[in-house]
């Protein structure tokens, strides 16, 4: 029996040398190539390498809100304040139980209007449309029945005027040059059909007119982590899926995309909670099925700045939607994997978001029972676990670092010393303690997610610092 | 990582002290050379030598700007003169940056627009040297120098340039291309006609950016676009070019076509319906309204939302339009009362 359970712990021990082998190999070329690529671009910057004159690709900016009441007037007045000059911002209701569009309608003094929508793409019907023409840019509302936020992005897609869309979160602020950055993948080549912009946890941020002038490091720790974690898991391998055209992912927080693209592959999937990974792989399968030339896009310079949860329930509520989102765009589309007909993005990106984001809460708490057990069963040396343990914690911190600090040092953000300080602790709490909550976490969601098909996920906000 | 941080700012702060020390010192050796030339003297060749040799490097070469940025502010027709004295150096530089990697290569194309280098020293070899900046794989070197050429105001140049372009097979956004002509500082009107008189020598992406340039510049080319819109063996990208041009300028001999694409119902052919559809807003006439009355049926639905927001523009009665907002088509009756309110909104505001 001993012999059996020794050849089993042998085999386990090759497979994680393996896994993390390869899992440590993609951390440290999505870290480096990530902090060149920001340093470049930095560069890029000084050396004057822009568009300097004003290029408007107009463009449709989707809202879709959800019992928004408190948020969504802030929101639309940050919208109101970009320096973009063509756009229009359509919210769209799904149906709250709130009073969300009464709030928009008084705040904005809008007028109800009997608008045709032509719904290309299947989403409920509307129940009234208002509009006002008297800011810098057109703003319509739309209430319809609830769907989901898939179907309220729909119905934004649907009314939209212009041949791009930008979708974004009610209760997210886009920084004021944001469109500017984010449409210049378009001028720069003639196949985008989607660009990424970059998220930021705005918790501890102080935001003016669309820029910050004030930034810190979170006072909540739960935040504090969860920079860390955004700048290198999120940050960091984005820009390196970018050089392949092989990112899966563009926050639904803040994206641009062609709208008759995606309105031909289908647009939003309303019965997947994560409708916006969903939508991008999507779009690789139908680009490559059609034989259609095309490139996805990550805009490193275009900013978004969003909440993320301070507390652990919050967290867990979105870590256990974000993994069932996950599993549903890679089940959904699982003729991908390994096949040649979609190049790296079926090899590369399917196998590493199949290996090292779904299936690695499962193996990380495989790899803790083992090593729990063979600890009991006496098979394991103590002493070298301790020091493998720590080799993974300083490695994993000093990555998480570099990305940290390339992305601050990047875009002239200033750091008060404690910060810096406060940012080298919480790594390596983030690597050894949060990350096997959110395993957890992870591994757990899939269990009963079948219920809540077009479910709001809902984290307590609080109001934005915008002034 | 606290060091790597503490070395970075120690970097960052050095550099920036460097460029202050670099800036003094240009600034000091610019003002002494536009002195000597002020008072009837040359600029000494030992400060060419300097200029060579530094501005070779991009960091002088942007410390050297901002110099030149802060000294404008002052006297800009005295750094003109120091500018045309110097060529000898920007002729040396544009063979040197054009070697370097296409970051540098961007900045220097930017250098040369922004202090006009190119109209300060119009001789062959600097503006041939400019060119081939156009064929670099850089977006922004290639929009810089664009822009250079365009400054430089001379019409035969930039059809040379845009020619580069094309036979470079280089992608560059039509909207970039339109903003660069825009931005030509010589006389538009020979820049249009011999850009007109070239204009099957480019392919459509090209086509479409200089019809566009000219619909922003001139009134004049109508009988040459309606050439265009007769023209049924160019692409139809030209047309919709031409049509939105009639929308611009109306012209009586367009008029006719206008009105028969507006009037076919052919579902492949919508966006000349939807294009003509919204050009008709500027010919203001019974038959108009009529042609846009009948398009409010179209089964396609741009073609009904153009035609709705012409006959807006039209400024159409409620009255006029009784027999479609009290007709059977839904889609119509829709379409034309979503203009009606969009117009209150208008006058509400």
């Amino acid at each position: 029996m001993m012999d059996i359970l020794k050849l089993f712990f042998d085999y386990v021990g090759i497979f994680f040398v393996l896994y993390l082998i390869g899992y440590s190999t993609f951390l440290f070329l999505a870290v480096t190539v990530g902090s060149v690529t920001l340093y470049s671009f930095k560069r890029q910057n000084m050396l004057k390498n822009e568009l300097l004159d004003d290029y408007y690709v107009p463009v449709s900016i989707v809202v879709p809100a959800y019992n928004e009441e408190v948020t969504i007037k802030a929101t639309i007045l940050s919208l109101l304040s970009l320096h973009y000059k063509i756009y229009e911002i359509i919210v769209v209701d799904d149906g709250s139980s709130d009073n969300t569009s009464t709030a928009v309608i008084k705040a904005f003094d809008m007028k109800q209007i009997t608008r045709p929508i032509r719904k290309q793409i299947f989403c409920q019907n509307e129940e009234f449309v208002y509009e006002t023409l008297k800011y810098k840019v057109p703003l319509t509302l739309i209430r319809k029945k609830n769907g989901g936020k898939a179907d309220a992005l729909n119905m934004g897609i649907n009314a939209a005027k212009y041949p791009y869309f930008i979708c974004m979160d009610a209760d997210s602020v886009l920084q004021n040059d944001s469109l500017e950055k984010i449409v210049r993948p378009v001028l720069e080549y003639d196949n985008i059909v989607a660009v990424g912009g970059v998220v930021r946890p705005c918790n501890g941020a102080e935001i003016k007119n669309g820029e910050v002038i004030n930034y810190k490091l979170p006072a909540n720790i739960l935040a504090c982590m969860q920079v860390l974690e955004y700048d290198r898991s999120f940050l960091a391998a984005r820009i390196l899926f970018d050089k392949f055209n092989g990112s899966i992912i563009i926050s639904g927080a803040f994206g641009l995309f062609k709208k008759d693209v995606v309105i031909a592959a289908g647009g939003y999937d309303s019965t997947t909670m994560g409708e916006d990974m969903e939508l991008v792989v999507k779009l690789h399968v139908y680009c490559r099925e059609n034989k259609i030339d095309y490139r996805i896009k990550y805009a490193t310079d275009a900013i978004c700045w969003s909440q993320v949860p301070e507390t652990l329930n919050d967290l867990r509520k979105q870590r256990r939607r974000w993994h069932i989102g996950l599993f549903q765009s890679m089940a959904r589309h699982h003729k991908m994997f390994l096949n040649p007909k979609y190049g790296l993005v079926g090899s590369i990106s399917y196998i590493y978001f199949l290996l090292y984001e779904l299936l690695s809460p499962y193996i990380e708490i495989f790899g803790v029972v083992t090593i729990v057990l063979a600890f009991f069963l006496n098979l394991i040396n103590v002493p070298f676990m301790i020091l493998f343990f720590v080799i993974y914690a300083v490695y994993s911190s000093v990555l998480s670092l570099t990305a940290f600090f390339a992305r601050v040092h990047t875009i002239d953000l200033k750091l008060s010393f404690t910060d810096v300080i406060k940012a080298t602790a919480l790594c390596f709490i983030e690597i050894s303690f949060l990350r096997f909550v959110l395993a957890w976490v992870r591994a757990t969601a899939l269990a009963g997610y079948k219920k809540n098909k077009s479910h709001w996920g809902r984290i307590e906000r609080k109001q934005i610092d915008i002034k | 990582m606290i060091a790597f941080n503490l070395a970075y700012l120690f970097l960052l702060k050095r550099n920036v002290r460097t460029s202050n020390k670099k800036e003094r010192i240009f600034t000091g050796k610019i003002i002494e050379q536009m002195n000597n030339v002020s008072f009837g003297g040359k600029i000494d060749a030992e400060h060419l030598l300097y200029l060579n040799k530094k501005l070779s490097k991009v960091e002088n070469l942007m410390s050297f700007d901002t110099s030149l940025e802060e000294i404008i502010k002052q006297d800009r027709e005295k750094i003109d003169i120091y500018l045309k004295n110097t060529q000898s150096v920007f002729l040396y530089l544009a063979v040197v940056y054009l070697k370097k990697e296409r970051m540098q290569s961007a900045y220097f194309a930017y250098f040369m627009f922004k202090y006009k280098i190119c109209k300060q020293m119009p001789f062959t070899s600097m503006i041939d040297a400019l060119k081939e900046y156009l064929k670099k794989d850089s977006l922004y070197c290639r929009h810089n120098a664009i822009k250079a050429l365009c400054a430089l105001g001379s019409a035969e140049n930039v059809l040379d340039g845009l020619k580069v372009l094309e036979k470079e097979n280089i992608f560059i956004h039509s909207k970039i291309v339109s903003e660069a002509l825009l931005g030509f500082e010589g006389e538009h009107n020979s820049l249009i006609s011999l850009l007109w008189e070239h204009l099957f020598e480019f392919k459509e992406q090209m086509q479409v950016s200089i019809l566009n340039y000219i619909r922003f510049k001139s009134g004049d080319y109508q009988n040459q676009m309606l050439s265009i819109l007769k023209n049924k063996k160019i692409n139809s990208e030209l047309h919709f070019c031409a049509i939105r041009y009639f929308g611009k300028y109306p012209y009586t001999s367009a008029y006719p076509l206008l009105i028969a694409f507006a009037e076919d119902f052919d579902e492949l052919n919508w966006n000349y319906a939807a294009f003509s559809a919204l050009s008709l807003a500027s010919y203001p006439c019974d038959q108009t309204v009529k042609v846009l009355k009948d398009a409010l049926f179209s089964s396609n639905w741009y073609v009904r939302y153009n035609a709705a927001q012409s006959l807006e523009i039209l400024n159409v009665s409620y009255d006029q339009m009784a027999d479609v907002i009290y007709g059977n088509d839904r889609f119509a009756r829709e379409m034309m009362m979503y203009r009606f309110d969009h117009r209150a909104l208008q006058e509400s505001m």
